[in-house]
């Protein structure tokens, strides 16, 4: 059996049973939806990085406990985590202590540029900061849905529900992101 | 050829929401009408550029995580 084609449910099963490198697997798999997702709602490196950790510790300990039993559907139930722990963050208002350097660079972020050929990253790197600073000029009801159906999985069902609005208003603002999405890129290309 | 797929319908089936048998009849719809796929092209146009803003955490976040679960794993030991 390839590894890529075992279930997120199986592999939960199985690192619950104390299978320690399915949880490896899971972490691998979904890694980067759930971190763009934090990222992009607190809108800062470094928290996003603490919020990350807390958020897979607060899974483990929830699988370990038992308290998981969405089958099939870990990425929506670990974005919903991820989504509390940064609700949370932004009512104790608590940063973290900057790390920067004397530019007031990102220090991580130089490190792993330099894994990479640094020409490439640093196109990558203006890439994912445009369409990053794209989506946070949104309106936030239209941010928010976005964020969640595009990044964290959710159905627009489940967004409804957790942000207590019906199903149209949900795809409703969700086509209205879009919308002013390109609208924005056309302006720019428009300007260029 | 009239359809009643909506602005909506074309957002549910690009997100793989949209349940039969409307999905087949929008399969049918998009194959015959230009401007329904062109909707349909510029939602999932916009789905790739929204994919270049998916970016990985450090890799030191993934090895706390994994220490974590380790550490915890002998705690139950």
């Amino acid at each position: 059996m390839q590894l890529n084609t075992i279930s997120d449910q199986k592999l939960v099963k199985q690192y619950v049973q104390g299978n320690e490198a399915c949880l490896e697997m899971l972490v691998n798999r979904h890694k980067d939806r759930i971190f763009t997702t934090i990222h992009l709602i607190v809108k800062d490196r470094y928290i996003a990085e603490d919020l990350f950790q807390e958020t897979f510790i607060k899974i483990i300990s929830n699988l370990k406990r038992k308290k998981y039993n969405e089958e099939g559907k870990f990425l929506p139930w670990a974005t919903r985590i991820a989504r509390n722990l940064a609700i949370d963050y932004f009512r104790k208002k608590q940063r973290m202590p900057m790390v920067t350097d004397s530019s007031g660079d990102d220090v991580f972020r130089k490190f792993s540029i330099k894994t990479e050929n640094r020409e490439e990253a640093i196109i990558r790197k203006e890439k994912e900061d445009h369409v990053r600073d794209l989506i946070n000029k949104l309106p936030d009801e239209q941010r928010q849905v976005l964020i969640l159906r595009h990044y964290g999985d959710l159905s627009f069902k489940e967004i409804a529900n957790l942000t207590d609005v019906s199903i149209n208003t949900a795809l409703g603002r969700m086509r209205y992101a879009l919308n002013n999405m390109r609208k924005m890129i056309e302006q720019q290309t428009v300007k260029v | 050829m009239k359809t009643d797929i909506t602005q909506n319908d074309l957002l549910l089936y690009a997100y793989n929401e949209l349940e039969e048998p409307k999905r087949s009849q929008l399969e049918v719809a998009l194959s015959l009408d230009e401007g329904l796929m062109a909707n349909y092209q510029e939602i999932t146009g916009m789905q790739s550029i929204l994919n270049t803003a998916i970016e990985a955490p450090h890799n030191t976040s993934l090895q706390i995580i994994l220490e974590e679960s380790s550490s915890s794993a002998l705690e139950l030991i």
